[in-house]
């Protein structure tokens, strides 16, 4: 067993992105295909995962060289909008996420359009929630892009009553190349550490956005791309393009 | 024909590689420059955790992501707690409105309320994570916890720092209080590739969050060096993981939201 350093974590994850990049290219292209349409068309890019993959979506919008139409559904917003406290959110005899129904009550939370697209994103992907969100986004002829672990996703049973998992609902799969578990370094005892999905998943956010505005460049589409605030014009294009995007980010 | 439609080759994918490229040359950077500060930073955090602390790990906007990528995760360390700025409206002390307003990263009283929402024991310590390192509710706090003799680790991009004016009333930066400063090593203006004019992408973020995971690779190897446990928590598929984390967990209740 090597030993355990920043050094090996470093060379580990080195050769992890490389092997991402390779095995997922294809697949990437695809996807930004896909998110490319839907932008022309005036539609949004609406992100969702549990626990750590929700932070796909904040690698992914609201900075200067970021897209801007980019929402993110968060369960926590029922807590947020008044509609459930707190203690009921977490309340740990009856779990929030597993209640029937969560799924259509997010959705309808926020103001979502026909036209706009889902990236979903789960290592497991045996999640009841993010499984509903897939099946409610494809009833309303949504398409779903799916980010997971491909190695956890198929080593694992789905907790979804219909037995499917989040892959098999996706229009595009994209796999993080994440080991099951997460963690990359083995260690003397029975647990692994150090999660690489954040990393790798960010870099498939990143390669998204490179290739999102590549293809709507190409087709004359002016980037809905926020700009760093150094002037004055910069200034009013990042407010005329989160006003464009009201209400729907 | 291209143009004509939304197809590209995927050898094309010239863009994405060069991104690729950028990112490890700012991961190589990092891993490159910084290894004696978060081997430093590893240690002070190790003896924390060993005498009961927690590390409080406090970022706002972009500099969640750090937070997030150390707590409570699979192949993560226990005795971490995420000051996450929504919790002052979730817990109902200030409105949407309020959190949802870009000035709350410049109220200075609101550090304070948003400190006192958390229960912090008293061999804790902070990491706080800013690019720049100016905001003003990221300063108070890192005043506050120096006053109260806590050892603090803080991760900016120095050449953001170098460039940027102080915003807190006493004149000071985020570094002013650090006990180890980590560089993320990337640019003032972190935004990389250029399509046609328009600047997209950014490195700080990733760097982080690979930094974030250094750290825990060399905290492992300091307590490990020096006969400790290392409280890591398993992940769910693994058998009997609910039972190791629980048992983890129980020790610090209280202290950190689940």
């Amino acid at each position: 067993m090597n030993t355990i350093n920043m050094e090996l974590f470093y060379n580990k994850l080195n050769d992890l992105l490389d092997t991402v990049y390779e095995k997922e290219k294809e697949n990437i292209v695809k996807a930004a295909q896909v998110i490319a349409e839907t932008i022309a068309k005036g539609g949004i890019i609406h992100t969702f995962g549990t626990g750590h993959s929700n932070g796909f979506g904040l690698e992914m919008t609201g900075r200067p060289g970021s897209l801007a139409c980019i929402h993110t559904l968060d369960t926590s917003d029922f807590v947020l909008k008044g509609l459930v406290t707190l203690e009921d959110f977490k309340n740990p005899n009856d779990i929030f996420e597993r209640r029937p129904g969560i799924a259509e009550k997010l959705y309808d939370l926020y103001a979502i359009d026909k036209k706009d697209l889902f990236i979903i994103i789960s290592n497991s992907g045996i999640n009841g929630l993010v499984i509903d969100m897939a099946i409610l986004a494809r009833e309303k002829n949504q398409k779903v892009i799916v980010i997971t672990s491909w190695q956890h996703t198929t080593a694992e049973d789905s907790r979804h009553p219909s037995g499917k998992k989040l892959y098999e609902l996706a229009d595009i799969v994209i796999d993080n190349c994440g080991p099951q578990g997460d963690a990359l370094l083995e260690t003397d005892g029975k647990e692994k550490i150090c999660s690489v999905s954040s990393i790798t998943g960010g870099f498939i956010a990143q390669a998204l956005t490179t290739e999102v505005c590549n293809i709507l460049n190409q087709k004359g589409i002016e980037l809905p791309v926020y700009k760093y605030e150094d002037s004055k014009e910069a200034i009013e294009f990042n407010s005329k393009l989160r006003e464009k995007y009201k209400n729907r980010i | 024909m291209k143009g004509l439609s939304f197809k590209r080759e995927v050898d094309d994918m010239a863009e994405s590689k060069q991104y690729l490229d950028v990112l490890k040359y700012y991961m190589k950077r990092a891993f490159m420059t910084q290894k004696e500060n978060i081997i430093n930073a590893a240690k002070i955090m190790g003896d924390c955790m060993v005498s009961g602390g927690i590390i409080q790990l406090v970022g706002v906007n972009h500099g969640r992501e750090f937070a997030m990528e150390l707590g409570y995760r699979a192949g993560g360390l226990m005795p971490f707690h995420q000051f996450n700025i929504r919790d002052l409206a979730l817990r109902g002390h200030i409105s949407e409105e309020i959190l949802k307003n870009p000035q709350i990263i410049n109220d200075e009283i609101m550090a304070k309320r948003w400190l006192d929402i958390y229960n912090i024991c008293e061999n804790d310590m902070f990491l706080i994570v800013s690019e720049g390192g100016f905001e003003p509710i990221l300063v108070e706090i890192a005043l506050t916890a120096k006053r109260d003799n806590r050892k603090i680790i803080v991760v900016v991009s120095k050449n953001k720092v170098n460039n940027s004016e102080a915003k807190h009333s006493s004149g000071t930066k985020l570094i002013d209080y650090a006990d180890v400063v980590i560089d993320l090593g990337t640019e003032e203006k972190d935004i990389l590739i250029d399509i046609n004019g328009t600047m997209i992408n950014q490195a700080s973020t990733i760097v982080g969050n690979v930094i974030a995971q250094m750290l825990t690779a060399e905290i492992y190897r300091y307590l490990k060096e020096n006969n400790h446990d290392c409280p890591i928590l398993l992940s769910a598929n693994i058998k009997g993981a609910d039972i190791h984390n629980r048992k983890l967990s129980d020790k610090y209740i209280g202290r950190w939201n689940s």
